[in-house]
């Protein structure tokens, strides 16, 4: 894998994309090859190497030397760092929110509606 | 997954939570959007609001200080409202911890939608896509959770003095 500035970032950048979403959700499954990767998609062969590049720069895949098809394999890592990420925000917003709830009632009980 | 969604199994780009508060659908989007309001809540316990600033219209600025105890100071928070149709919806992009190189350390697009509550009350659901975080926001995102739960254990008190 290629040193990026910022893996994250080109994590959520990545997974931004539906189709390269579409590829991971496919590549769970198991390495797959970029002409079987190609068709559930209706797309070229070449459209499908772009995502996998992106993909592979942001650490989410690995690509197989063997031949010329290059296997794609999923690489769980970036992916977990991400989805921590999202996990330790919504813990956050989730106690955001009990202070939230707890205002609108003191607020309510105070009938100081603006 | 209680009220929490991430897009798809195992790859999460964005983040989803709905909540149900008791309590109409004005007061809450107003809780969300206007300084005054959000002063009060944002900052839980040992966490305040020295600064928040918020104009509620397309292209209104958006600025929040949350002051935590010693180690976590203060953190600016910058944002935009992008869309606001008030009582059903708003989004709006937030930043926050600015790199030493002048990049965001966060950088967020957030949207808000509101509906009446089948059984009364307002039904929120708030929507998260990241558009930046960096590496080095790990370290701080965690600190700053073992902070939440510090303050949490004294949330209990709080409740009293605020109910």
């Amino acid at each position: 894998m290629r040193p990026v500035p910022d893996p994250l970032s080109s994590t959520f950048a990545a997974l931004a994309d539906p189709t390269r979403r579409a590829i991971l959700a496919r590549l769970a499954l198991g390495e797959t090859s970029v002409g079987e990767l190609a068709q559930p998609f209706a797309m070229s062969g070449p459209a499908v190497t772009k995502h996998l590049k992106v993909l592979e720069r942001a650490g989410l895949i690995s690509r197989g030397r063997a031949a010329q098809q290059r296997p794609a394999k999923l690489e769980p890592a970036a992916l977990k760092a991400a989805t921590e990420w999202l996990q330790a925000y919504r813990r956050f917003w989730d106690e955001k929110f009990d202070d939230l709830d707890a205002y609108l009632t003191r607020l309510q009980t105070e009938g100081e509606q603006k | 997954m209680n009220d929490s969604v991430i897009d798809e199994p195992g790859v999460g780009y964005q983040v989803t939570i709905e909540r149900t508060f008791a309590a109409p659908r004005e007061l809450v989007f107003d809780a969300i959007t206007q300084a005054e309001h959000l002063a009060r809540w944002w900052g839980p316990h040992q966490f305040d609001v020295p600064f928040c600033e918020s104009d509620p219209r397309p292209g209104g600025a958006i600025r929040i200080d949350m002051r935590g105890p010693e180690p976590y100071g203060t953190n600016p928070i910058y944002g935009e409202f992008i869309e606001v149709d008030r009582p059903d919806l708003f989004s709006m992009v937030l930043r926050g911890f600015e790199q030493p190189d002048g990049s965001w350390g966060i950088e967020h697009v957030t949207t808000f939608r509101f509906q009446d509550a089948p059984g009364g009350g307002t039904q929120m659901r708030m929507t998260t896509v990241v558009k930046q975080v960096s590496e080095a926001m790990l370290p701080a995102l965690h600190g700053m959770q073992e902070g939440w739960s510090q303050s949490f254990e004294k949330l209990e008190a709080m409740l009293e003095e605020v109910g």
